[in-house]
């Protein structure tokens, strides 16, 4: 998944404030922390338990009650838009809110579905052959296509599996930027030779060799090693729902880029009626789609994302206090957060977001390419003051290491206490005694750093990414760094600095990864594996640069382990070996705050962590 | 006169120009980020991120992307595509456009009718109770952002969070269909909109009246025996209001061109100042591009008609 969303823009600071003040005048409390954490900030030392027990009190329906019925109108408060509405290039986890509605890849997640992906458009679960390295799906038969979004002539003819195989080609087309495809089918036979074609002819599809259609309702995907596992985890993305080629070549041809998606066919319980960019999209019931053809009840007649709610305070407590509203983009945090906690506690949930942020430190440059330097200050960091600039214990778990909880190796990894061999990340509120000690093994003899002390950080230049640099340049100046703050925009500070090996300053403190899906790789492997820097030198994920050939190894063979046990097992052993390499200050495990109208049934897919819009309904 | 015009649209289409090309040195050679790589995802490999910068022109050298820019956006009117959503950005910008108009015509037809009210009043009145009340009310507005006073004004009078639910709440244009509901949904915005502005015009036009009112043509327009009336309004007034109309020139201009921003934003009214603040906040760099320049002309255009009306206004302005 692309890092995190840069939807918040550079205005919403003032809002936010202005909110505050607006509220604080309605006689509210106008206290921004709004959790525990702001209280144990100061020192001292907060227990596992005591940081983990907000997310229990909010917990999410993930299965819908049986007394759920059909009908109504959904209406979804969205600050901004989808990314694409191309469900071929569509990776922002806000857009699967749309693309689980309306979308059938082959597999799929039912909401309380965590361990593995469940047959969707496939007609059951894959075969498996040649060692993990040839995958056959067989999908279902009298599968039809929505009418067009937008309108006009649609397609009549039935899902065949060709459609699948074109969807997956056209997404390595300039013009279907999906940012996946590359990376969890990067050993699929043939993908080499596919990218250069489509670097020949951009506005045509190209003919995947690895992908085979021997007949109607079968597609078989050839690999060239038994990365299997991940492969299927990939195949529950929108990538791989149906395009028929004789309907979107024409569209797809398009320059500079596919307008496919304003004329999208979808298979899925609903499909895309209308769609306004930046003002609204409207779903309604697909006609063509047989009740029952999979695991989505559907119980909603029409949903209508409406954006533009850039002020998230004044957005929650519309749905708070209004009817037949849920958020789609924009959790509720601060005083929002609170207000929901306090006063509407049935209408707040929180669910682990299958992410994490972290504080990445350079270890390629002084002074933090001494592992002990950054032992010191993973030690003296105070990672609930960090927390607190995003909400506190409510917006977020405490961060021990980088799996977050809900993704296999979590446990393996340490759980919520994180490895206890790593005394630097024992202590939520920072030990100065033992970061001093860091410092002096370091060789800065003085327990803190003398000489030439300059470090960089480029942060962004809006809260809360703004508040969470401020915070740490301080925890580092107490370290005795003179710490250079450079705060720019969010995309600036991915694209010209963070993301550019060449331009990469000591310390990026605004970075995190969200999953794919429940897997340790979509979680550790970009961001920490060394590999991939040298090929990625203006767009690199891996913003610590840390390139241990002993973890590297360990990551390749990873994806290779077909036993669910084994692989957590596996990259749960993985992050304790990031860890002890200290290349970043892991501080937060995101909640999705979600809230409700009180008539909403809201029911999470612990996939994206969001409502899920085919089995949430109303009273 | 003829010449006059026809030379103010000359040096208003070179004004484009000139502004055209201080956008493309901005948006094109010093981007505040990479186009190609916000196109292309955060896991998108060297390979496909090539083939984006290759399909988006942005490989070839500076001079050729010029041409082409100059070319697209004079001769086809083509702003190009959203990276954000890929659409053409003329269309998004068409597209937000009506519910801008919508915003703008009701603010300035509340704004001048208080504004120049309460500017008339108070110069007539000059240092009566009227007159230090309204200046102090005005000087309160003016001072108030509007980002607060809609906030505010949404946390205590709209229906769907307000304490007085009298107006229609956030993002209730978008949803209305009928005349009567648009209007309805736009009260706060307009009222909002109009309350710094109003209070702007109502100094500049107690300002400007007062200057006004101690001209020797007034002083015999009364000394005639012409009702005070009559001398205010037909002779004061006439005079009076001509630095209103070069403010309202620039403010309807630059309002349309997407300095509406905030209360849009605030009000989750879906024009044009909304568009800019999606695309600011996602690095849209196309898009904004093409709200500027958009927006520049828009105040080119304005301008020229204020010229134009001034000579109507003011008998004392002739050009030639």
């Amino acid at each position: 998944m692309r890092s995190r969303s840069r939807l918040f823009g550079v205005f919403l600071p003032g809002l936010l404030a202005v909110v505050s003040i607006g509220l604080a005048a309605c006689g509210s409390s106008s206290n921004k922390s709004s959790s525990s954490g702001s209280s144990s900030s100061g020192g001292g030392s907060a227990s596992s338990s005591a940081v983990s027990s907000e997310i229990a009190k909010f917990p999410p329906l993930v299965t819908a009650p049986a007394s759920a019925k059909k009908g109504g109108d959904l209406t979804v408060l969205a600050n901004g838009d989808v990314d694409y509405i191309d469900p071929g290039a569509a990776y922002y986890q806000p857009t699967y809110m749309i693309d689980l509605a309306v979308d059938s890849p082959l597999m799929g997640w039912p909401p309380n579905d965590t361990a593995a992906p469940q047959p969707l458009l496939a007609a059951s679960a894959p075969t498996v052959t040649d060692g993990g390295k040839t995958i056959t799906f067989k999908i279902k038969p009298n599968i039809h296509y929505s009418p067009p979004t937008g309108g006009g002539p649609g397609w009549s003819k039935p899902v065949v599996s060709a459609d699948v195989k074109y969807a997956i080609e056209r997404s390595l087309m300039p013009g279907v930027p999906n940012g996946y495809t590359t990376l969890y089918f990067a050993d699929l036979v043939g993908l080499a030779q596919a990218q250069a074609a489509v670097k020949k002819t951009p506005t045509k599809a190209p003919n995947l060799t690895g992908i085979t259609t021997p007949d109607s309702s079968t597609i078989v995907f050839h690999l060239s090693k038994p990365s299997s596992i991940g492969l299927i985890d990939a195949l529950s993305l929108p990538v791989s729902a149906p395009v028929p080629a004789g309907y979107a070549a024409k569209y797809d041809a398009k320059t500079p880029t596919s307008t496919y998606g304003q004329h999208q066919l979808d298979v899925g319980p609903y499909y895309v009626q209308t769609y306004q960019a930046g003002k609204e999209i409207v779903l309604a019931r697909n006609p063509n789609y047989t009740a029952g053809s999979d695991f989505r009840p559907a119980y909603l007649d029409k949903i209508t994302v409406q954006e533009g709610f850039a002020d998230e305070n004044s957005a929650v407590r519309k749905i708070l206090t209004g009817s037949g509203m849920i958020n789609f983009d924009f959790d509720a945090t601060g005083e929002a957060l609170k207000l929901a906690a306090q006063q509407y506690p049935k209408q707040l949930t929180l669910t682990p977001g299958g992410g994490n942020r972290y504080i990445a430190l350079n270890v390629t440059k002084p002074p933090f390419n001494n592992i002990n330097t950054r032992k010191a200050v993973i030690a003296a960091s105070d990672r609930l003051a960090l927390l607190d600039t995003r909400g506190g214990l409510l917006s977020g778990g405490l961060a021990t290491h980088f799996i977050p909880p809900g993704i296999p190796g979590y446990q393996q990894a340490g759980g919520a206490a994180g490895p206890s061999d790593l005394d630097y990340i024992q202590h939520p509120t920072g030990d100065m005694t033992l970061a001093e000690s860091y410092m002096k093994k370091a060789g800065y003899s003085s327990g803190k750093c003398t000489g030439n002390c300059t470090v960089t950080m480029v942060s962004d230049n809006t809260p809360p990414g703004s508040n969470t640099a401020q915070v740490f340049k301080a925890q580092l100046t107490a370290l005795g760094f003179n710490v250079q703050l450079h705060p720019v925009e969010h995309a600036t500070m991915y694209t010209k600095f963070c993301s550019v090996v060449a331009n990469e300053p000591n310390v990026c403190p605004n970075v995190g990864w969200v999953k794919d899906f429940n897997d340790g790789q979509a979680i550790i492997d970009v961001p920490f594996n060394g590999g991939t820097i040298a090929g990625s030198p203006t767009n690199n994920s891996n913003w610590p640069q840390l390139n241990d050939p002993a973890i590297n190894s360990a990551l390749e063979s990873a994806k290779y382990i077909t036993d669910p046990t084994q692989r957590a097992a596996e990259y749960g052993k993985i992050d304790d070996m990031i860890m002890a390499q200290a290349p970043a200050v892991p501080w937060d495990w995101d909640y999705e705050t979600n809230v409700n109208s009180t008539n909403v049934i809201p029911v999470v897919n612990s996939f994206n962590s969001l409502d899920d819009l085919a089995f949430t309904s109303l009273k | 006169m003829f010449r006059y015009i026809v030379r103010r649209i000359l040096w208003g289409i070179a004004m484009l120009f000139i502004v055209s090309a201080v956008i493309f040195l901005i948006f094109y050679i010093l981007p505040s980020a990479d186009p190609a790589v916000l196109r292309a995802g955060r896991n998108a490999g060297p390979q496909q991120i090539a083939a984006i910068r290759h399909v988006l022109g942005l490989d070839k050298p500076i001079y050729v992307q010029y041409l082409r820019y100059m070319r697209d956006v004079f001769l086809h009117f083509n702003f190009g595509y959203s990276y954000q959503y890929s659409v053409p950005v003329r269309q998004l910008i068409f597209n937000r456009l009506p519910a801008t108009i919508w915003l703008v015509i009701g603010a300035v037809i509340i704004w001048l009718g208080i504004g120049i009210s309460v500017g008339i009043i108070s110069a007539v009145r000059r240092r009566s109770f009227v007159d230090r009340a309204s200046m102090t009310t005005s000087l309160a507005f003016i001072s108030a952002p509007v980002f607060w006073l809609g906030l505010v004004s949404l946390y205590l009078f709209a229906k769907d969070i307000g304490r007085f639910k009298i107006f229609d709440g956030q993002g209730s244009f978008a949803g209305a269909s009928t005349v009567f509901e648009k209007a309805g949904a736009m009260l706060l915005p307009w009222l909002v909109l109009a309350a710094a502005t109003a209070a702007i015009y109502a100094r500049y036009m107690r300002a400007s009246m007062i200057d006004t009112m101690g001209e020797d043509y007034i002083r015999t327009a009364r000394a005639k025996g012409l009702p005070e009336r009559t001398v205010i309004l037909r002779h004061g007034l006439r005079s009076a209001i001509t630095p209103i109309v070069t403010l309202i020139g620039l403010d309807v201009g630059t309002l349309l061109a997407g300095n509406a921003i905030l209360t849009e934003t605030v009000f989750n009214i879906p024009g044009v100042g909304r568009l800019l603040y999606q695309a600011i906040s996602q690095s849209d760099l196309t898009t904004i591009q093409g709200i500027t320049l958009f927006g520049a002309f828009f105040i080119v255009f304005f301008n020229l008609v204020v010229d134009i009306a001034y000579a109507y206004l003011d008998p004392r302005v002739r050009y030639s």
